[in-house]
């Protein structure tokens, strides 16, 4: 039971209960970094190791935390991993960290980071809330990849800066605007919950 | 339930909290500090390469940057160059601060377009492409929302322009942004005219310009970014900035003192 427990912890908000498509969280920045694979990609990760860490951390002293200040506890928290990720991004990955400049610093107004420490690590075990991080994390991921793939191969014709469309492709320069994350991640919604119909809510 | 409410209790759990934060987040700026510097330096050689329309990879960045550039120290006001700067002894290293400056060794401006401050530096460094002939200056200016910092690159014979690149900018992505867009910096590629011969500076940046061969076309949308381009241009080739360095005959004779 335990084990599958932190099973549909870790997977379920991929596509059960995705962050993005079913919540509707994190837009901001699934707008801003997804124009490039690469910048996704660090995007992702960067928010996966926040996710994952704010809620070991916050599930770690639930129990101390006065609930007066819990807001605040969990946003220190919050903005000092963002900020320890920013500077690793600015040591390790020059470039990439250049190019999203302020979103990295934006992940600490990610409503996903705060909803998870709130929502699901001030009620559970350590072990669960990391797990329960890194399942939204990936979940986040799934769409930010998913969004930054048709975004850079019909935007740029490349994938990772590597050319993959032929010489006769025409970049489409709306791709590489925000409201072509928006269109993207409505189609997304719409396809998962075709299969999900359960989704659906009520008008 | 009642101990972890209370007044000491919070202040307690908050206390811990942030030496713990604090800690881990100073501990990692300082611990990191070497390697970010590393790094700002050699994006800053990246983009002086840039600006002379040289390709590098990643790898080769820093062995280009030796064997085609030489960084000098200038002194504005008469336009010789220096081995150091007297008071500060600063030299034309990629280290070289403007915020170390002795007061003594800047000057105050009595026009600011490009808005820098109410002074400018005596010495700036500059960097010299002997295999094309080019001079790279680097500039600065305020556009809407930031300072540009960037360089251009001139000829050394006839002051066109030969390139420019902002390496760093908070300006509108999108709008004020495509300063640093290919787009926008290409137009510096082809060989714009900048100086007349007596040295007033006739380079434009504009709306709907690019139709004389002094003129480039200024950014659609983001036209308090185009106008301090324009300005920051006009400041730092003019009298006020490199004028004087511009008109010393040889710039690639050897430093004399």
């Amino acid at each position: 039971m335990a084990g599958s427990k932190a099973k549909d912890v870790l997977l379920d908000p991929v596509f059960k209960n995705n962050p993005i498509a079913l919540q509707v969280l994190g837009i901001c920045s699934a707008l801003a970094v997804t124009t490039k694979l690469d910048t996704s990609l660090t995007m992702c990760v960067a928010v996966i190791f926040v996710v994952a860490f704010s809620n070991l951390a916050v599930s770690l002293i639930r129990n101390y935390i006065p609930s007066s200040v819990r807001i605040i506890v969990q946003m220190t928290i919050i903005a000092s991993l963002v900020i320890l990720v920013d500077q690793v991004l600015k040591a390790y990955a020059y470039g990439v960290s250049k190019q999203m400049s302020v979103f990295v610093g934006l992940i600490i107004t990610n409503c996903i980071v705060m909803g998870r420490a709130e929502g699901f690590a001030m009620k559970n075990g350590p072990l669960v809330s990391f797990l329960d991080g890194i399942g939204n994390g990936l979940g986040y991921s799934f769409i930010l990849l998913t969004v930054g793939f048709f975004r850079e191969l019909f935007g740029n014709g490349t994938l990772f800066g590597m050319q993959v469309m032929p010489d006769w492709y025409q970049n489409n320069g709306l791709m590489l605007l925000a409201p072509s994350a928006f269109f993207l991640i409505g189609i997304i919604i719409w396809v998962i919950r075709t299969f999900r119909p359960e989704q659906i809510e009520e008008a | 339930m009642n101990n972890r409410d209370s007044i000491k209790n919070t202040f307690v759990v908050t206390g811990i909290l942030c030496i713990v934060c604090s800690v881990l987040v100073s501990g990692a700026a300082v611990g990191l500090k070497k390697r970010q510097e590393a790094n700002a330096e050699l994006d800053l050689k990246k983009n002086i390469l840039s600006v002379c329309g040289i390709s590098y990879g990643d790898d080769d960045v820093q062995q280009l940057y030796e064997s085609n550039l030489e960084a000098r120290l200038v002194n504005l006001t008469d336009g010789s160059y220096v081995a150091a700067t007297p008071q500060s002894g600063q030299q034309a290293d990629s280290k070289f601060s403007v915020s170390k400056l002795d007061q003594s060794e800047t000057s105050p401006i009595s026009e600011d377009p490009a808005g820098i401050g109410a002074s400018r530096e005596n010495y700036a460094v500059v960097y010299l492409y002997a295999e094309k002939q080019q001079i790279i200056l680097p500039i600065r200016g305020k556009g809407l929302w930031s300072t540009l910092k960037g360089f251009i690159s001139l000829s050394a014979d006839d002051f066109t322009t030969r390139g420019i690149t902002f390496y760093s900018h908070g300006e509108t992505p999108g709008l004020g942004g495509e300063v640093d867009s290919p787009a926008f910096k290409d137009q510096f590629a082809s060989g714009k005219q900048t100086l007349e011969a007596d040295g007033s500076v006739i380079l434009n940046v504009a709306k709907s310009g690019a139709a004389k061969p002094n003129d480039i076309d200024g950014l659609a949308g983001a036209t308090i970014t185009t106008q301090g381009v324009d300005k920051l241009i006009k400041f730092w080739l003019g009298e006020q900035g490199f004028g004087t360095y511009l008109k010393v005959e040889d710039k690639f004779a050897q430093a004399s003192n």
